[in-house]
């Protein structure tokens, strides 16, 4: 069917879609696949078809395993295994909410067994000696003094983000990086409205306190 | 009632502490996805892995079978020629007899099969034995 997911193909002519590809062309198709993902389920949806869903959240699965684990590699290689996964459990998407969410949810879950794993501690344990993947911050728009006043600002949080516990920091991270509702988080950390409130507050008064005396 | 005060209180608060920190809280943000960022190349290579990956799993279980049995009918075919040969009794020589070297080097080169196809050879005759009795 050259891609095209079977659920489109009365809406958009074959010949129109010549590759899976962000753009003019692929946009409207990403948006249709999206909402009848959400609308029908993911059921019934074929490896072929499931690229789009894949070129539509690839980015922003990567950027929350990155910002998790702090490693591209490993953000880069648990990002195809959140989509495969996603792909085994299609079944279980019944578009009750968000798409993207539900992938982070698998992505939080992923990253939460990947550092369980006592081999992959031992390797991250190894490269923290030399240091993590440190957040960059060349932008030509800014002088060398704000540039070195940002940076000093992002050290800071993220210093403080680094220490806080595993639940706090993912709604941390939601919230501030993925710029997440904190019902979205709920559902994508499978926690209550409440917990996911609580955990915030707690977050974000220990980032406070921690940046505070460290200035 | 107080819990729910207390509730209201913490968010408040939560949202108070995030608006102190926005400088700081929006730097990072842009920071994180700005680290993110990777060129084209990198999300067609990773889609293209992803793609591969999940033919595989859409491939029926016994065409993944299939894939593992055939190089393992082919070791398990090497493995008993080779015990087979090894089984074979072994001809005296040691009384240094030549004829006997002769008839056994004879004898090899008449068999058409080697002996360690012996079990295969007579399988196939009980299998065309069985064809003829059913005609």
């Amino acid at each position: 069917m050259n891609g095209i997911p079977h659920f489109l193909v009365n809406q958009y002519p074959v010949a129109t879609v010549q590759s899976k590809q962000e753009g003019s062309i692929g946009e409207p198709m990403i948006k249709q696949a999206e909402q009848a993902a959400t609308e029908q389920g993911m059921g019934g949806i074929e490896p072929d078809d499931f690229e789009w869903i894949v070129l539509n959240h690839q980015k922003q699965i990567f950027r929350v395993f990155l910002s998790l684990m702090r490693d591209a590699g490993e953000a880069e290689a648990l990002t195809q295994e959140c989509f495969l996964r996603a792909y085994r459990k299609r079944h279980t998407y019944r578009g009750d909410s968000r798409l993207s969410t539900w992938l982070v949810r698998i992505a939080i879950n992923l990253a939460s067994d990947h550092r369980r794993n006592r081999r992959w501690l031992f390797w991250r344990r190894l490269a923290s000696a030399d240091g993590v993947e440190a957040l960059p911050l060349p932008d030509d728009r800014l002088s060398p003094e704000q540039t070195s006043i940002r940076q000093e600002m992002v050290r800071k949080i993220d210093s403080a983000v680094e220490r806080l516990p595993e639940r706090q920091r993912t709604a941390f991270l939601l919230k501030f990086v993925e710029e997440m509702t904190q019902e979205e988080i709920a559902a994508a950390m499978n926690l209550k409205l409440g917990t996911v409130k609580s955990h915030l507050f707690r977050a974000t008064e220990t980032v406070k306190r921690l940046c505070r005396s460290d200035s | 009632m107080k819990s729910f005060r207390d509730h209201d209180h913490r968010n408040g608060n939560a949202a108070s502490a995030s608006e102190d920190l926005k400088p700081e809280l929006d730097a990072f943000r842009d920071a994180a996805r700005q680290a993110a960022e990777r060129p084209v190349f990198f999300w067609t290579r990773q889609r293209a892995s992803i793609r591969s990956r999940l033919s595989d799993t859409a491939r029926p279980f016994w065409r993944r079978g299939l894939a593992w049995t055939a190089p393992l009918v082919v070791l398990a075919c090497s493995l008993l020629f080779f015990v087979g040969e090894s089984k074979a009794p072994p001809p005296d020589f040691a009384g240094g007899d030549d004829e006997v070297l002769l008839i056994e080097v004879e004898r090899a080169l008449n068999r058409d099969f080697p002996t360690a196809l012996d079990p295969a050879i007579l399988m196939i005759d009980q299998i065309d034995r069985a064809k003829r009795h059913s005609r």
